[in-house]
């Protein structure tokens, strides 16, 4: 009597394991599966994040470039502040673009407040002898933003694209 | 008697080490989710102050860029300074470079403000 009560309750314990074990296994599963989800959902709002970022610099830097003076207005390598490179809105002055053309990459990058991001800046004129390209070279694999604005650079209509790209 | 006795105990045994292990994986659970919920809300406050770092520095960059006798209306959110010399936007630890000559450097606390550009400087003042 007292062995068939003792291999029952035996028995009834292991099916309880299992039961338990099978229902933990499971959600822990769930939880792995939800928790993945989630962290996806991390990820991509952090490239959402970024790609604001980009457009925001991408565009703040351009429009700066094309529509302002740059300060001091009549600004050279050794002394400017901010870049500009219009005589007025959308017309470019030929002497800012040469001094963007010479200075230190790292110096412009810096006053147009791109951060770690790099940079290429192409001035497409009508008579490609006026085209002018500053800035670094894209590599591949690497995420870009690319704005475009049509200015009057040396007597005629040219597209500037401002890149900026992260590795 | 003896039997009885012993056949709870191997009963008990395995329950015993269920629960133990059953306990184990929801403190591991709780602690995962746990770090979870306290990245999340770091994540939060971060991308709030980055955020409100960028839309603010680029508020500035907009008022210089679009000229002399620009205004902006900016409703602030956050403790916020202004570096003149460095053209910062700092809030928290967060540093935003923008494209503008401030008049001075200003020390902002949450509120409604005005940007405006005076002659190429930009001047911030409580609406």
């Amino acid at each position: 009597m007292n062995f068939c009560l003792s291999i029952s309750s035996h028995s009834k314990g292991q099916v309880s394991s299992i039961d338990i074990l099978v229902s933990t296994i499971i959600f822990i599963l769930i939880f792995i599966s939800l928790r993945g989800v989630w962290l996806e959902n991390i990820s991509e709002a952090e490239n959402g994040f970024y790609f604001s970022e980009l457009q925001l610099k991408s565009e703040t830097a351009l429009d700066s470039l094309v529509k302002t003076e740059g300060y001091p207005s009549d600004w050279s390598i050794s002394n400017v502040e901010l870049i500009g490179l219009a005589e007025k809105p959308l017309v470019l002055s030929e002497t800012k673009v040469s001094n963007l053309v010479l200075m230190d990459y790292n110096t412009a990058k810096d006053l147009l407040g791109l951060g770690s991001y790099d940079f290429k800046f192409d001035i497409i004129s009508e008579n490609p002898v006026n085209n002018v390209s500053v800035g670094k070279t894209l590599d591949a694999n690497v995420f870009v933003y690319s704005v475009k604005r049509t200015v009057v650079y040396k007597g005629g209509f040219a597209d500037v694209t401002f890149k900026v790209f992260a590795k | 008697m003896k039997y009885k006795i012993f056949s709870k105990g191997q009963v008990s045994v395995e329950t015993l080490l269920a629960i133990i292990m059953v306990f184990v994986l929801l403190i591991v659970v709780f602690l995962q989710n746990y770090t979870v919920s306290y990245s999340n809300e770091t994540l939060m406050d971060i991308y709030t102050k980055k955020g409100e770092c960028l839309r603010f520095a680029f508020a500035i960059s907009k008022a210089y860029i679009e000229g002399a006798g620009t205004s902006i209306s900016y409703d602030l959110k956050e403790n916020t300074e202004i570096l003149k010399q460095e053209k910062f936007v700092k809030i928290g630890e967060d540093y935003c470079r923008f494209l503008a000559i401030p008049s001075q450097s200003y020390s902002l606390s949450p509120s409604t403000y005005i940007i405006r550009n005076n002659n190429g400087l930009i001047e911030i003042s409580s609406s």
